[in-house]
């Protein structure tokens, strides 16, 4: 497995120098470093990715796994295009993980405010939610009332913009197959505003 | 108030240590202890929801674990779902839901009894295969989807139940996806995890632009499950007693009589 995750890069490049600097941009991707988890398969300047044997049995499967990871090695023409591919997930993957943590840790604070600020004016928690109208009103007010139903909306809002910035993220790197079906989930979503409105 | 955040933190705690959502847990104990109506408490339980999923999706993620392509084909599925479950609960009488609440609470502890295990040799299928590193043996995990079909039939039943009754719908589409999809466990409660979120968005949407999202009761518990499923998350390792399992299948079960009484006193 070590020495194999290296491998595609000198067996596929001569000639391809383009291909090289394919797999170089996955691999110093900044996500990386965040999740060491990802990517336990470290390089060993000891193991020169020359003395692969993909014969032996006992490594079928990461060979496998490797052929999903970064395509299929065999064919040096479309490697370029399976790195891409992982870059391109991995690069979604962290656009969503930060929309998440984000929307979380933002509503979470409003949500701890408008109860803060229930207690010093010593007003009970209210029992109905507002509008965004009167959200937008209460909000300079320092009304307890619009802050509390802000949290609660930036909560409902915070999958809603990780889909979002998916088919953004989708959009930009052409991937129509799936922008579309992401798409198709926004407007499911459109229509539970409109049901819920009506 | 402080009472719905210290219930929110003990639900997302045990809901953690279990592996099943809050909602199963919360919303009986708000409609018991507190008289909330059901419709408040199931708008409570989909915020709380929203949370946790959320919460634990970005730490899935990060992991790896999860088939983020896979799920955005399946969240067609369970949006569809939950925006007719969602409509539907507004809709129908509370004693109804509270029978159907009770329904899925047996259910539930039922399937509580046989959490999925790996069903057979995970492979890539040549269908939306992907692989993710097990965190545990540092092994890669290759392997593709199949019965794409009846998996999008289960979870749009999984996002239905989800808006109607305001739970996750992990329940429903984890053993589907293991044992019919032939998706890893591990991935199964990534994925389905991170479906989760929008789907109670979808029906959150409709509870609470009809006045069912009660900000006294769903925002501490929102807090409070999100607190609590951190702790809880913390503490599954070292709880793995079965005994803990077989204790909170009666809970359940008591759960589902008490639905089934009120659902029938009316």
């Amino acid at each position: 497995m070590k020495q194999e995750r290296n491998a595609p890069v000198p067996e596929t490049s001569p000639g391809n120098g383009e291909n090289k600097t394919k797999f170089a941009a996955a691999d110093e991707l900044p996500l990386g470093s965040e999740y060491p988890s990802r990517r336990p398969a470290q390089t060993t300047p000891d193991n020169p990715p020359a003395r692969i044997d993909r014969s032996k049995a006992d490594q079928r499967s990461s060979v496998e796994v490797l052929q999903d990871v970064i395509g299929l090695i065999t064919s040096p023409e479309i490697a370029p295009e399976a790195a891409k591919k992982v870059e391109r997930q991995r690069k979604l993957n962290e656009v969503v993980h930060n929309m998440l943590v984000l929307g979380v840790g933002l509503s979470t604070a409003v949500m701890c405010m408008g109860i803060a600020l229930s207690f010093v004016f010593h007003d009970p928690l209210p029992s109905k939610v507002s509008t965004l109208k009167q959200v937008a009103k209460g909000l300079d007010r320092l009304s307890p009332f619009s802050y509390l139903s802000l949290g609660i909306l930036l909560l409902i809002a915070t999958p809603i913009l990780r889909v979002c910035g998916s088919l953004i993220e989708l959009i930009i790197t052409r991937d129509w197959q799936y922008a579309a079906i992401t798409l198709l989930v926004l407007i499911i979503l459109g229509i539970s505003v409109l049901v819920g409105r009506g | 108030m402080l009472i719905i955040l210290f219930i929110g933190l003990l639900v997302g705690a045990f809901g953690a240590m279990l592996g099943i959502g809050g909602g199963v847990l919360l919303i009986p104990l708000l409609t018991g202890l507190f008289a909330v109506p059901i419709k408040t408490a199931i708008g409570a339980s989909i915020i709380s929801v929203i949370a946790t999923s959320s919460a634990a999706g970005a730490v899935y993620l990060g992991r790896g674990l999860t088939h983020s392509r896979l799920a955005m084909v399946l969240e067609v599925a369970t949006t569809a779902g939950a925006l007719a479950g969602g409509i539907t609960a507004v809709l129908i009488s509370p004693h109804l839901l509270e029978l159907f609440f009770g329904l899925i609470l047996i259910y539930v502890s039922v399937s509580m009894h046989r959490i999925p295990k790996e069903a057979r040799e995970d492979a890539p299928t040549g269908f939306l295969n992907t692989s993710y590193i097990d965190p545990l043996s540092g092994r890669a995990v290759s392997y593709g989807v199949r019965n794409f079909g009846k998996g999008m039939g289960a979870s749009f039943l999984a996002g239905n139940v989800s808006g109607l009754l305001g739970i996750g719908g992990g329940i429903i589409k984890v053993p589907i996806m293991t044992l019919v999809m032939g998706v890893p466990l591990r991935a199964s409660i990534a994925t389905s995890n991170f479906m989760i979120g929008i789907t109670a968005a979808t029906s959150a949407i409709i509870y609470y632009q009809s006045g069912y999202v009660d900000p006294a009761v769903a925002i501490p518990a929102a807090l409070g499950v999100l607190v609590g499923a951190q702790i809880g998350t913390r503490m599954g390792g070292r709880v793995r007693s079965q005994r803990l399992k077989q204790v909170f299948q009666l809970v359940l079960l008591a759960f589902a009589v008490q639905m089934f009484v009120a659902a029938v006193r009316g």
